[in-house]
């Protein structure tokens, strides 16, 4: 029986705090990397970036086993976000999205661009100058406002401008995915189980196609994969008061265990792994629901001959939007179950029929 | 394989269950009918690979579908009640209600939820299963008795089945001329999934498909294509890019001279297991012999027995047809 798992850090919520705010856009992930390297410079363990800028880190197993189990973890290091395409004079320019965001949830929202977070404005017209019938804006519409001075160019990736806030349970953030899965990848580093051989990858371009995942599982060749991520709660009552049925995930149920989504059906056999293991512990969890979305997972199954491949994912509400909602019970018991899974996992379990 | 042989056949294999990623009864169904020269694993995805004892490396691919469509249980209103989620392009019921059957056996009766005002995809459907209960995501597939009549077979899954069968007398049958592979392919309801990492593994030359099609050749369509109990499809391109020309010109010469009625399809509709085999590795050489399907997906499909028949004999023609299609 494996110990009891621990909780989070304290440690992993400053990681939280500074890794929400940074720009690290599809593509240009250098700063959310970077600290993720300085984190983790006294792990005993070897860090490479590869060539699309995966940031990989390889424990050895510490036991005698003749081959111990090729586990590979992998949360993504991007973030949705904006790239500036051209001046539009005056200190304006246009933008277009990266990653999965609509034109009306930059409108009128204060962004930082580029590494050193300059400040600007997606502005809006006010109610009273706008004419004829409202619609949704368009990308075409919209105007970044960085003031005449600023040294904005194009190709320099902004997103919005959000402070990380914490209030008890309750965490308020932008880019909470897949920051979140990051830092519980750091946990996991830090109390990594001694019996299998972990490849823990910080991934890139997921928000834009899982590029950089699909190098990783095959360069790193693993005998099982686990997707780090955030997914969205869509649990708010509509105006009848009635719940969506399709409310994906629920904020306060717990991690999200995927039985299936857009690009994978999870391994039938981790995830039984998972739930049992919550329910040996007592953790609280919850299946997403079926559907769209995809994460890393959806990538690194089809590599090489297949590779058994599961989703756990913290709940969050305002996913790819400035400010994103979670409750700190939940990533702690995504962390707890992930820990005490991956403590429990033997190579028994893949010799069962998927 | 005689008319009656293959109707009881496709009736069996109908009634077994193997929705994506929960293919194991037809997998254990296969494994206690292969031919007793060959050996079978089952790789990390759930295909299943059978070679001929003693094959060190296949040259050619022969790939037919495990699973079927179907669906998984989502979180209900109330206790009774789920909703569903569909696994791969299950077909949205018609006015009436249809049955679904879980894996653990309970049965569900589809009917619309009234408080959902337009129609929303399987959102606007709830499942009764009352007075049981099935757990999230528990699969389920349609339930539906097999039927026999005038050389078709009717039921859920038939189309599918029916490729597999086409296939799985050619292992059986066949005396290829060139080391080949089967995979039984697991997920390739939901794009293909499990043909290009088994093909990873076997590096082959090239790759022969068998899949079931949507025929269209219903009164009054206004593009039509395949039609039902005319013989299998050799489909000239799949969506978005052409099929191997070589290997199309050869299936189509194999055809003619076994004097086969077979009949050309250009698809006008994706299809699930459309995209990755030929982009395994450095590229894989791929054609598609297809069984023309009434209502694939749905819960009520119909194929031709000889359709069935004509591909299981093109695909083993081709098999021990001389001389090299890449060539």
């Amino acid at each position: 029986m494996p110990p009891t798992p621990p909780s989070l850090r304290p440690a992993a919520f400053r990681w939280l705090r500074t890794l929400t705010e940074v720009v690290a856009v599809s593509g240009d992930e250098a700063p959310a990397r970077a600290i993720v390297r300085r984190a983790l410079r006294d792990q005993a363990a070897r860090l490479t970036t590869d060539a699309l800028g995966n940031l990989l880190l390889h424990r050895p197993a510490q036991s005698t086993a003749k081959r111990p189990l090729r586990v590979l973890l992998a949360a993504h290091l991007d973030e949705v976000g904006f790239m500036i395409t051209h001046p539009a004079g005056e200190g304006l320019y246009r933008v277009q999205p990266i990653g999965g965001l609509t034109a009306a949830t930059a409108l009128g929202q204060a962004v930082w661009v580029g590494p050193q977070r300059l400040p600007g404005v997606i502005g809006a017209a006010p109610v009273h100058l706008q004419r004829g019938t409202p619609r949704l804006p368009t990308w075409d519409d919209l105007r970044l406002d960085v003031g005449p001075r600023t040294p904005v160019e194009p190709g320099q990736r902004a997103t919005f401008a959000t402070p990380f806030r914490r209030e008890g349970n309750t965490i308020f953030a932008k880019a909470l995915d897949d920051r979140v899965g990051v830092v519980t990848l750091m946990e996991l580093i830090h109390h990594a189980p001694p019996h299998v051989d972990l490849w823990a990858a910080f991934t890139v371009q997921e928000e834009v196609g899982l590029r950089g995942a699909r190098v990783v599982a095959h360069a790193v060749n693993p005998d099982v994969a686990f997707a780090l991520d955030c997914t969205p709660a869509r649990d708010l009552p509509g105006p009848d008061g009635r719940l969506d049925p399709a409310f994906n995930t629920r904020l306060g149920h717990g991690p999200a265990i995927y039985i299936a989504d857009r690009r994978t059906i999870s391994d039938p056999r981790l995830v039984r792994h998972l739930q049992a293991t919550a329910e040996r512990l007592g953790l609280p969890y919850q299946f997403r629901q079926a559907g769209g979305g995809a994460t890393d997972a959806g990538a690194m199954h089809l590599q090489r001959a297949g590779i058994p491949s599961v989703s756990v994912s913290v709940p969050a509400r305002g996913l790819h939007s400035p400010v994103a909602t979670m409750r700190v019970a939940d990533w702690d018991a995504t962390f707890r179950l992930l820990w005490a899974a991956l403590h429990a996992l033997t190579p028994a379990l893949l010799e069962q029929t998927p | 394989m005689n008319t009656p042989d293959l109707a009881f056949l496709l009736s069996e294999l109908s009634r077994v269950d193997a929705p994506s990623g929960h293919e194991g009864p037809l997998r254990d169904w296969l494994q206690a009918h292969l031919p007793p020269h060959t050996t079978a694993r089952v790789d990390g995805l759930g295909n299943l690979i059978v070679l001929p004892i003693g094959t060190q490396a296949v040259e050619v691919l022969v790939v037919a579908p495990l699973d079927e469509v179907g669906f998984l249980a989502q979180p209900g209103p109330r206790a009774g009640w789920v909703r569903l989620a569909p696994l791969g392009p299950a077909a949205l019921p018609g006015a009436a209600a249809a049955r679904v059957r879980f894996v653990d056996g309970t049965r569900g009766v589809l009917t619309r939820d009234p408080t959902v005002a337009k129609a929303q995809g399987w959102d606007a459907w709830l499942c009764d299963v009352a007075p049981a209960s099935v757990p999230v995501g528990q699969p389920a597939v349609w339930d539906t008795e097999p039927i026999v009549q005038a050389g078709r077979v009717l039921g859920k899954a038939v189309g599918v089945r029916a490729a597999l069968l086409a296939t799985f007398h050619a292992l059986q049958h066949a005396q290829p001329r060139r080391p080949t592979g089967w995979v039984f392919a697991a997920r390739e309801q939901v794009s293909g999934h499990g043909s290009a990492p088994a093909a990873f593994g076997l590096r082959p030359r090239y790759a022969l498909r068998v899949v079931p099609t949507p025929a269209r050749d219903e009164p009054g369509r206004r593009i039509p294509g395949v039609r039902m109990a005319q013989g299998p499809g050799l489909r000239r391109r799949e969506w978005g890019r052409a099929a191997d020309a070589r290997l199309v010109a050869w299936l189509a010469r194999v055809a003619r001279e076994a004097r086969l009625a077979v009949q050309d399809e250009i698809p006008q509709e994706r299809e699930p297991s459309w995209a990755s085999l030929p982009f395994v590795a450095a590229g894989l050489p791929t054609a598609t012999i297809s069984i023309p399907t009434r209502n694939l997906y749905a819960a009520h499909q119909a194929v031709a027995l000889d359709d069935v028949q004509t591909a299981a004999h093109w695909l083993q023609a081709a098999l021990e047809a001389e001389g090299d299609p890449l060539a």
